[in-house]
């Protein structure tokens, strides 16, 4: 029955994200896959206790959850790359010191 | 030196500085990867009024959120202690309301004209040539809300670049004629910028999209 489930779930995701390319991206699609595998195994756990008419709305929620999931760690991911940038750039740095020694002079810090 | 983390107290090993300690406020990410943060100082002043924008730590030691500025972490001293998490929100309430970000944000219908001063101020979202924050004079965009611009002799300004320099991710902020560089915030008295600079600013006044896109990163780079 579990797998079953699992299966006619996975089926469900693969039209899902065929026919709705607006809620997540193809570009995005492949790097998803791995989130929703775990959804899916997420999903499948879920769908023990669950009838057909909540299949759709629940797999919908858990791979929301997925791309979600996703984007935060992309995010965070850019994010870090960029400070990595930003710690490379002496003059930026120097610049700050400087400017924290006017400060300095000027009693405000 | 371990990095330093948002919310940690630390003092400044800088001779001759004011401040008795710095809170720093800015987000672990920006902390453990740069090489600078961001920090609010605060003062031994056992006297001052607690306000929203001098939040107290103890009965001696005061804040100053219009003081808030990018240090480097080269010039930080001896760890203090960590912050209680209300002084934190208490010093993010301060920046962000010295900031103005909530009108950033979602600007009011109309502004109401802010005056009672005569002569020159800093002006928010408008640049300015900054003389000595480096060997050669910076552009800087006004972040301080010009409430408190008209009321103090200092401001606060983020420093912007050209955009001749490769694209540099998401710590800068796109603006016309350049970029503003995200957290790299200098505070400035009101002498060191040149009122009456020889060539105009290649930068315009930011506008309101800019200024909204300038307060969602420090909003998210601060914690704010």
């Amino acid at each position: 029955m579990m797998h079953a489930a699992h299966h006619d779930l996975k089926h469900f995701l693969t039209q899902y994200l065929i026919y709705y390319p607006s809620f997540m991206p193809a570009r995005v699609y492949a790097n998803v896959t791995n989130l929703v595998e775990e959804a899916l195994a997420k999903a499948a756990d879920a769908l023990e206790l669950a009838d057909d008419a909540s299949l759709t709305s629940r797999s919908t929620a858990w791979i929301e959850y997925g791309y979600r999931r996703w984007l935060d760690e992309q995010g965070r991911e850019d994010r870090i790359r960029a400070y990595q940038e930003l710690a490379q750039d002496e003059e930026r740095l120097q610049i700050i010191q400087r400017s924290t020694r006017e400060a300095v002079a000027a009693g405000l810090l | 030196m371990s990095q330093p983390q948002r919310g940690e107290i630390f003092g400044l090993a800088i001779d001759g500085a004011s401040a008795e300690v710095i809170l720093i406020l800015s987000e672990n990410d920006w902390n453990a990867f740069a090489r600078d943060c961001v920090v609010v100082p605060f003062y031994r002043d056992p006297s001052a009024r607690e306000s929203l924008i001098r939040p107290r730590l103890d009965d001696e030691l005061i804040g100053n959120c219009t003081r808030v500025t990018s240090l480097a972490q080269a010039d930080l001293g001896s760890f203090v202690s960590h912050a209680p998490t209300e002084l934190i929100h208490a010093v993010a309430d301060g920046v962000r309301a010295y900031f103005g970000l909530d009108d950033l944000l979602d600007p009011p219908r109309v502004c109401p004209p802010v005056g009672g001063r005569a002569g020159r101020w800093q002006r928010q979202a408008i640049v300015y040539k900054a003389l000595r924050i480096a060997p050669t004079p910076k552009w800087v965009a006004i972040v301080s809300e010009d409430p408190s611009n008209v009321a103090l002799e200092h401001a606060a300004g983020m420093r912007l670049t050209s955009n001749s320099k490769q694209r540099r991710s998401r710590w800068e902020i796109p603006v016309r004629g350049g970029c503003a560089i995200a957290n790299d915030l200098h505070l400035i008295p009101y002498s060191g910028f040149d009122e009456r600079p020889s060539n105009p600013p290649p930068f315009p006044r930011l506008n309101q999209t800019e200024m909204r896109e300038l307060a969602e990163r420090l909003i998210s780079t601060l914690e704010l």
